[in-house]
Formats: C-alpha cells, sequence, structure tokens
C-alpha cells in the first residue's frame, strides 16, 4: 500500500522536472509496487503492463511526433 | 490492522486453550503476569501465528518442536499447538490459524521434522489458497516490520546500531524502516523500470535487425547490450563482494570490540615480559656492581679514621697558613725598622732617630722573627699538604653510600620484576584458555579484509569506467538507428525513452522522499522525546543517513554516549516516529518495555503510548507498571486488563481483571 505522501512526493517531482511524463501512469506504477512490495514478480508484471497498456492507448499521431 | 482475539491451544504455558478478546475500541491493553508466567510466549504466540515462528530475547530462533505445551504431552500425550487470531484490516475480517501437528505415524514427535505446519487465511467468508494467503499476509503485516509492532527492550535496545556505519545489523534495522516507511515502493519501482528500460533496449535492437537497412545497426547494438550486461553483471558481483566484505568487516570489528580485552590482555602480557627481561638485565648490572665494590669494602671500614686524621691535618694546615701569614707581616715590619736603624732616620715622618727610641727600635727587631722561622713554616704546610692529598687518596669517600645506591637499585629492580611477575601470573591465570593464535588471526583477517576492500574499490571503479564508455556507445547507435524511418524501431524507440524517463523520475524521486522522510522522522521523534525525557537540556533529537537518532544538547552539542535508559527513551521516540510516518499501521505489542527506566520516564511513556497506536498491548510483571498507577496514567485509555495466573510451572491461564 503506497503512502499519500509517497504519492504525492513523486507527482511533485513529475511536474516540475518530468512533465512530459503522463501523472495517471507514474501514479499506477507507483500504487503497483505499494501493493506488491513484497511480491516483485508481480509488480514486475505488472509495471510493464501499464506502461504497454499507456502506450497501446497512445495515439499513433503523438507516437510519431515523439 | 486492529487484534480482534488470540487464541492458543497448548502453546509453551498455555495448557488447553486459552483465548483473549481484544477491546474493540482503540486504547491501551495491559496483561499483567510476573516472570516465566508466559509474557513473551503470548507475543511469540502472534508472531507465531503471523510469520510461523517463535524467536528469544535477541532474536534467536527456537525449535519449534519445543513449544508444546509439556503438561499436555506428558500428561495426556498431547502434541502440537496452535494459535488462531482475529484481526480487522482495511474494513474486512480475518482469521489466521496456524497449527503445528505431529505427521501422521509419529507417535512422540522429538523434532521438528516430526511435525507438520498448517496455516489457513479466512477473509470475511472465504478461505484463501496457500499463495493468495501468503501475498495477503504481506501485505498486511511484512515480516521485516513486525520489529516496530512486536518487541521487546532488547530489541529496543539494537536501534543504536543505527548510529554505527557499516554495522549490519544496523543496515538491516535501516531495510526494516525504509521498508515500514514505504522507501521500496520507490527502489523497486527504480529498479523495475532500470530492468524494463533494458528489456526495450533489447526489443528495439531486435526492431532494427528486422529491417535490411538498419540490421548491421541491431547486430552491433545487441553485441554491445550483451557487453555491457556482462560488464554490468561483473560489476554487480563485485559490489557483492564488497558488501559482504563490508558486512564481514562490520562483524569482524563486532569481534575485534568483544575481543579488545583480551587483546589488551595479551598485549599487557607481553609488555610485562619484555618489562621482566629488562628489569632481570639490570637487576644482572648492578649485582655485578655490588661484587665489585664489596671487593673493595675493607677500606670502607678505615675511611672514618683516616677522614678524622685528614680532618685534624686540614685543621693544623690552616693554623700554619695562619701563623705564616703573620710571621710574612711581621719580617716585613722587622725589614723596615733595620733599614730605619741603619739609615738612623724614621721611615715614616724622616726625624733622626736618637736616644731612648732609637733603643726601643733596636729591641724590637732583636724580639721579631727568629732567622729561618718562615722557611720553617712553608716547610710545614708543605708537609701537611702533601700527608692531606695522600690520606684523601687512601680515603674511599663514596664508597659506603655507593654500594647503598647499588642495593636501593637492586631492591628497586626485584620489586619490579616481582610486581611485574605477579601481574604476569594473573594474566597468564585470565588467558589460559584463550587461543592467542586464534586473536592474533582474527586481527590480520581484519586487516586483510581492508586490503581486499580496496582492491575491489578499486576494481568496481574501473568497471564503472568501462560501463560508462559502453553506454556512450550504446547511445551513438541508437541515434543512428533512430534516423531512419521504420513504424517498429520507432515504437521500440518511445518505449525505451518512455521507461528510460521512468526510471530517472524514480531515482530522483529516491533520493527526495528519502529526505523529505528523514525530516519528519526527525521531527516526530524529537517532538515525542521532548515529551518523554526528564532532562531540562535536552533540545532534540538529530538524524543520521540510517535514521540513528542521538540527542542534541541545548548548547548544539551531540551527546555521544547515552544511557541504557535514554537509549530505551530514544528507541521509543523512533517507534513512534515511525509508526506516525508509515503507511503500514498495526498493533504495538511491546513485552515489558520499562525494565531499563525509572518512575518518571516509565510514567512519560505509559501517558505517550495511546498516541503510538490505535491499539496498544502492554505484557508488564506489576512491579514494572504498578496496575493503580497505570490506571491513573492511562485514565480513558486503558481499555482491558488480563493477568496471566499461574497453575503450574507449566500451566498458566489468562483472565481479565475485572
Amino acid at each position: 500500500m503506497a503512502d499519500q505522501e509517497l504519492v504525492n512526493t513523486i507527482e511533485m517531482i513529475r511536474a516540475r522536472d518530468f512533465p512530459d511524463l503522463p501523472a495517471e501512469l507514474v501514479r499506477d506504477i507507483v500504487l503497483v509496487e505499494g501493493d506488491y512490495t513484497e511480491n516483485r514478480p508481480e509488480a514486475y508484471k505488472r509495471v510493464m503492463a501499464a506502461v504497454d497498456a499507456y502506450l497501446a492507448k497512445l495515439p499513433a499521431e503523438i507516437r510519431r511526433a515523439k | 490492522m486492529f487484534f480482534k482475539s488470540i487464541s492458543l491451544t497448548n502453546f509453551g504455558p498455555y495448557k488447553g486453550e486459552q483465548r483473549i478478546e481484544f477491546p474493540s475500541d482503540a486504547g491501551v491493553s495491559i496483561i499483567y503476569g510476573e516472570n516465566r508466567r508466559g509474557k513473551t510466549t503470548l507475543l511469540n504466540a502472534i508472531r507465531y501465528a503471523l510469520f510461523g515462528k517463535v524467536i528469544t530475547r535477541g532474536d534467536r530462533l527456537i525449535a519449534l518442536h519445543q513449544i508444546g505445551n509439556w503438561e499436555a504431552a506428558a500428561e495426556e500425550a498431547k502434541y502440537g499447538f496452535k494459535v488462531v487470531l482475529a484481526f480487522e484490516h482495511a474494513g474486512a475480517n480475518y482469521e489466521l490459524t496456524r497449527e503445528h501437528r505431529p505427521r501422521a505415524g509419529v507417535t512422540r514427535p522429538e523434532t521438528d521434522l516430526d511435525y507438520q505446519q498448517d496455516c489457513f487465511l479466512r477473509k470475511d467468508t472465504v478461505v484463501l489458497g496457500p499463495d493468495q494467503r501468503d501475498v495477503e499476509l504481506s501485505r498486511i503485516m511484512p515480516e521485516t516490520v513486525s520489529r516496530f509492532f512486536l518487541f521487546d527492550g532488547e530489541l529496543l535496545q539494537q536501534y543504536e546500531e543505527l548510529l554505527r556505519d557499516e554495522s549490519e545489523m544496523g543496515r538491516n534495522i535501516k531495510v526494516a524502516i525504509e521498508r515500514i516507511l514505504g522507501v521500496p515502493v520507490l527502489t523497486n519501482g527504480r529498479a523495475d523500470l532500470s530492468e524494463l528500460f533494458k528489456d526495450a533496449q533489447n526489443r528495439e535492437a531486435k526492431a532494427a535487425q528486422k529491417n535490411q537497412k538498419t540490421q548491421s545497426l541491431g547486430n552491433q547494438h545487441e553485441a554491445l547490450l550483451g557487453q555491457r550486461d556482462s560488464l554490468q553483471s561483473e560489476t554487480n558481483r563485485l559490489k557483492g563482494e564488497l558488501e559482504s566484505l563490508r558486512a564481514s568487516k562490520a562483524s569482524r570489528e563486532e569481534e575485534l570490540r568483544k575481543s579488545e580485552r583480551t587483546k589488551s590482555l595479551l598485549d599487557e602480557r607481553a609488555k610485562l615480559q619484555s618489562v621482566i627481561a629488562t628489569a632481570e638485565s639490570r637487576l644482572r648490572e648492578k649485582e655485578e656492581k655490588r661484587s665489585e665494590l664489596l671487593a673493595i669494602a675493607w677500606k670502607g671500614l678505615l675511611n672514618r679514621r683516616i677522614r678524622a686524621m685528614r680532618e685534624s691535618l686540614e685543621i693544623d694546615l690552616r693554623i700554619s697558613r695562619e701563623d705564616y701569614q703573620r710571621a710574612v707581616l711581621a719580617a716585613d715590619l722587622a725589614e723596615r725598622l733595620r733599614k730605619a736603624l741603619d739609615e738612623d732616620r724614621c721611615g715614616s715622618c724622616g726625624q733622626e732617630l736618637i736616644g731612648q727610641a732609637r733603643q726601643r727600635l733596636i729591641n724590637t727587631v732583636s724580639e721579631a722573627l727568629p732567622e729561618g722561622e718562615l722557611a720553617s713554616l712553608e716547610t710545614r704546610m708543605q708537609q701537611l699538604d702533601s700527608k692531606i692529598v695522600s690520606l684523601k687518596q687512601s680515603e674511599s669517600p663514596s664508597n659506603v653510600e655507593l654500594m647503598q645506591e647499588v642495593q636501593d637499585a637492586i631492591d628497586e629492580r626485584k620489586i619490579e620484576k616481582a610486581t611485574a611477575e605477579d601481574r604476569l601470573a594473573e594474566i597468564k591465570d585470565q588467558t589460559k584458555d584463550i587461543d592467542e593464535t586464534l586473536v592474533r588471526k582474527m586481527y590480520s583477517e581484519y586487516e586483510k579484509i581492508l586490503v581486499d576492500m580496496g582492491i575491489l574499490q578499486e576494481g568496481i571503479r574501473k568497471q564503472d569506467d568501462a560501463l560508462r564508455e559502453i553506454n556512450e556507445r550504446i547511445r551513438k547507435v541508437e541515434a543512428e538507428m533512430a534516423k531512419f524511418d521504420d513504424v517498429d524501431l520507432e515504437n521500440a524507440r518511445i518505449r525505451k525513452e518512455l521507461y528510460d524517463r521512468l526510471r530517472s523520475l524514480f531515482s530522483v524521486a529516491v533520493d527526495a522522499y528519502r529526505d523529505r522522510l528523514r525530516d519528519r522522522v526527525e521531527r516526530d521523534a524529537t517532538a515525542l522525546f521532548l515529551k518523554l525525557t526528564s532532562e531540562p537540556e535536552d533540545k532534540g533529537l538529530t538524524i543520521n543517513q540510517n535514521y540513528g537518532l542521538t540527542i542534541l544538547h541545548k548548547d548544539g552539542s551531540t551527546t555521544p554516549v547515552r544511557s541504557a535508559g535514554a537509549e530505551h527513551i530514544v528507541a521509543i521516540s523512533l517507534m513512534g516516529a515511525l509508526q506516525r510516518n508509515a503507511p503500514l499501521r498495526g498493533p504495538i505489542v511491546m513485552d515489558s518495555p520499562f525494565g531499563r527506566l525509572d518512575r518518571e520516564h516509565t510514567r512519560k511513556v505509559v501517558e505517550t503510548l495511546p498516541s503510538m497506536a490505535d491499539q496498544v498491548m502492554l505484557l508488564v510483571y506489576e512491579a514494572e507498571l504498578e496496575p493503580e498507577r497505570a490506571r491513573e496514567e492511562l485514565r480513558g485509555n486503558l481499555r482491558k486488563e488480563y493477568s496471566i495466573v499461574r497453575r503450574s510451572a507449566r500451566h498458566s491461564t489468562i483472565e481479565t481483571i475485572s
């Protein structure tokens, strides 16, 4: 379980130094790591799934622009 | 997590089934029990239910076949034991059952292997499967953080290790602290994203290999990634070895600290042996000198008489010299008078000598020094002088004193030698069972560890340089690949860059979050500490990189050494601060936590307990916390009191105090 303070800290850094990264994806990764701190293989799998899901939703034109 | 009840069957001294219903409201419950009644066992029953293990004070594991109730086994042939813990967590009701029972066919179990363990976790109405059960339990109460919830006085003492860099125990505690504070959420995230980034780089290489135009770059990329992974794995291996050497160094330091007394005894023994050897050599020298002196000691017997004679002659000489001086003056005067008579005129006034005056002068001159008197006096003086010199030579002036001096030195050396020999005998007795070679070996191994660490550090530095270089080459190849228009390659690149940015974000966040946590823990621990301390000159606590806390005096200086009581107060302050800042919450169960505290500090800790956690359970003996005082100090926060009652040496029951 991730602490709200932890979520807030990473969001603050994201917004300040990494504004190009999607807040929702970052938050999802933090929550996955919080929920599966004691189950590392599961956390790894779920983080990858979260990124895959994000990339799959990324419109082709934005993908091209990147 | 909030405990609702616990049921123990044949667990330790708890024969048959014993059940405690915990109050449903937040507050403090106290379980009183004298020594050897089962307070620590109760704490262990909770630990057993949650983690399947039982430990002694001081963290040693206890073999589980020793846990079952002795009377139940001996009298009723009932082996095994069971704990059922009911609790609430995140709105769900859980019932955790863990049981140790003899394996089928074993009638008289004697070792852990003769037992089998069953564990069931019911969440609301559903019994979870083993994997789900373990995941659920590790989410609710990971074992790594249990030290912050289930502890005794000994465990509190370990927090001082956080002040020692490179202490293995300190490092383990730091890991547990970061775990309870949620840091692994970010560090694990960083590690996962780094691995996923590498995976994305491999995908990019594969995508490039599929296109004829980029195939060669893809091959090159793949080869470089392979080289990098090998380098990285070797670097990790070296770092692992360095880490293990650091742990060895810390444990060696601990052993050296323990053997410091032995080492100092061995060093003192060597020093004493050298003192004895030196004393013996000096003693020999002085004894030789004494023999020489004894050979001429007869001279000493005449000394007094010779000295007396010499002194008498010296008096004669002095008198003779005075006589001689007077004679010289008289001769001079007579000479002048003779001259006046010859000239018939006074040498002073120049008047003519006439009549009676001339006769008086003639009489005076005739009565003057006899002829040859001066020469005789001179001869006598020379004789006396010569005799005195001769007597002085015959005297052995310091013979007795020298003899005394030599004897004193001999006595002194003998005393020095005897004292050293006494102490040496004591040390030999104290060190008779010590394997000296082992102690010396320990010191030389420690030196070797330091050398090996230096070599490894240099090796890691070179590996890091090589890694930087290969990463630069990878970056250049990737930049080349990016120039080609290929959808798959582009998708792979986007994925890789996303992971790269994400891992950078998590890296920055780890450092930032750690800094924030340290600030918050320091602030909250200080606030709690100032409530707990009775020393008015304490200003607060200061935190180090390992979350170790040091007392700050009001003049700004730190208190480097603290008493066991102060150590306890600081540890409780840290526990409170961690509880306030942890995403994980749970009941605190303290076993005899006031043993090192005076009455005033105990009162302050008791008053602070309700603010440390929603549910606090104290396992104490009455002399440690008197029930009347506990009621007064906890007031409305005291929820329930229990007493562990002795039925026999191996049978206790738990009763509620009404």
